[in-house]
């Protein structure tokens, strides 16, 4: 029996280093028993409470040794122990700036971050 | 159980930490360490081509297969061979790597031939390619943030606009007989953007973030009825000559039905329009979108014969539609204050606020057949209706090659 060349509408990414970034990490960052957490805040109500309540379980676990928090269009970093979140706008469906998450990068080995609400 | 709608308890978040840290944030930390070649898995690049057996079940087998690789939106496709597809293509002169957008939330690569396989899986005939390539093209402009309609809880989808002699060429209804049978060119089009949105841009079936999905989308795509108008079109409106073909997408909830069978005066008829949209629930009230009506041939005859132009159908809704702060249920109120805490705490209540912040922010487009219903269909924040120039856009991607 004959076969049918089908074309496919799958997915081609644009950017393949930044859509392998997604799914990919520098396992050296993760070699130590401890890590700097990052929070990315989405902005939306429930988001940051249970990102600082998961912050503060990996904290007394001893696993994060430092956590940065950051709103995603914030220009500015804050700690998680107290310096106020900036919010410009509600932006939670629009993505972080990308100076923002080069920042984040460099300054935390693992990241948490919210999906809706 | 929360005390406050969109506000989880304290200690439910606490419990749900609690899970996360004890299962969850174990399970990634053993997939990156147990990796050497760093990190969990790489996602394998999908195939751009399939071969399959040509036996009398190809349909049934085929849409199978796209709906397990995330490829297709759940109903029967059309086969899309890599001989129809080409044949689409070949209508306007593309050879099918042309880029029309690159979209969100994961970067995928809108190409015409991508865009072309959507169309034949969708049921499109050639006639209809440029209009989905012109949708496409418009949901990933700026304007749109299709970012935020992709992967917002917000139940939004794009709602496309077709005006110009393509939308007739493409059997495009406009409006009456479009349900309950179904109309075929405005089904297979807004099918065919659907596709692209989730198999091209990369959604996987679990990762829709909709409150709701999307109710209605295969009905999201309609031609003014531009015949029965008694007022310019709306591309005429954006400057654009009545003989260009022009699509408009708009970032869109689902359509609301606005019955007024009554009115002796344009007045009375655009307060019940305004009286419709002017409630708690227009999220436009909190944060400002645009609200599209589809004027039905006879509200807009009436308004016509009245002397009611577009223009003052807008200043007429951009002063009427407004929300008294005493009809907000009290403790919705209580959270607007919170949430705008300098504008609207410490105010009478008799302060109105308006639906939108610009009159310009209303859409007026005739729309559908006979009977006293107009339609309204709410926006999105932040984001806007684009328009396109559908032979503009063709023959420009065609040049770039």
């Amino acid at each position: 029996m004959s076969k049918l060349r089908i074309a496919t509408p799958a997915f081609v990414p644009d950017n393949p280093a930044l859509a392998a970034s997604f799914s990919s990490a520098d396992p050296s960052r993760l070699k130590e028993a401890t890590f700097r957490l990052g929070v990315l805040d989405n902005t939306k109500p429930n988001a940051l409470p249970l990102m600082e309540k998961i912050a503060e379980e990996l904290s007394a676990k001893g696993l994060a040794r430092n956590t940065v928090t950051a709103a995603k269009t914030s220009p500015k970093f804050t700690n998680a122990a107290g310096v106020e979140v900036v919010r410009e706008a509600n932006p939670a469906g629009v993505a972080a700036a990308p100076a923002l998450l080069d920042r984040l990068a460099k300054e935390t080995d693992f990241l948490i971050t919210g999906l809706g609400n | 159980m929360t005390d406050e709608i969109g506000h989880a308890h304290p200690d439910e978040l606490a419990d749900i930490a609690k899970q996360v840290v004890a299962e969850q944030i174990p399970a990634i930390l053993d997939s990156y360490r147990r990796n050497p070649a760093g990190g969990a898995e790489i996602e394998p690049a999908q195939p751009e081509e399939i071969a399959i057996e040509a036996d009398a079940d190809i349909a049934v087998k085929l849409s199978d297969i796209f709906v397990d690789r995330d490829w297709s939106d759940g109903m029967p496709i059309v086969p899309p061979t890599v001989e129809r597809v080409d044949a689409m293509l070949k209508a306007f002169g593309l050879k099918g790597d042309e880029l029309l957008a690159v979209l969100p939330p994961r970067g995928g690569r809108a190409t015409a031939k991508k865009v072309a396989v959507c169309a034949v899986m969708a049921g499109c005939d050639a006639v209809h390619f440029p209009i989905v390539a012109a949708a496409v093209h418009a949901i990933a402009q700026r304007n749109f943030q299709l970012y935020m309609v992709q992967t917002t809880a917000h139940p939004l989808y794009p709602f496309i606009l077709v005006n110009g002699p393509i939308g007739k060429k493409a059997g495009l209804s406009n409006g009456h007989d479009l349900t309950p049978r179904g109309w075929k060119a405005n089904l297979v089009i807004a099918r065919a953007l659907r596709l692209v949105c989730i198999s091209t841009a990369g959604i996987k079936a679990l990762q829709a973030s909709h409150t709701h999905g999307y109710v209605g989308y295969h009905d999201s795509c309609i031609r003014e009825n531009e015949e029965d108008s008694p007022w310019e079109a709306f591309h005429v409106e954006k400057g654009y000559p009545k003989e260009a073909n022009v699509v408009t997408a708009f970032p869109a909830e689902p359509p609301h039905v606005i019955d007024d069978r009554g009115s002796t005066t344009p007045q009375s008829l655009l307060s019940t329009f305004a009286m419709t949209v002017a409630s708690p629930g227009n999220r436009s009230i909190w944060a400002n979108s645009e609200q599209v009506f589809l004027v039905c041939p006879e509200h807009a005859r009436y308004l016509a014969s009245q002397n009611f132009s577009k223009g003052d159908i807008k200043e007429f809704l951009y002063h009427v539609a407004r929300v008294p702060l005493h009809q907000f249920p009290k403790h919705n109120l209580a959270s607007l204050a919170k949430w705008r805490q300098k504008i609207f705490s410490n105010v009478s209540e008799h302060v109105t606020l308006p639906v939108v912040r610009s009159m310009e922010d209303f859409e007026v487009v005739v729309h559908g057949g006979v009977g006293p219903h107009s339609m309204w269909l709410a926006g999105c924040p932040v984001s806007r209706g684009v328009t396109v120039d559908v032979d503009k856009l063709i023959h420009d991607v065609s040049r770039k090659r």
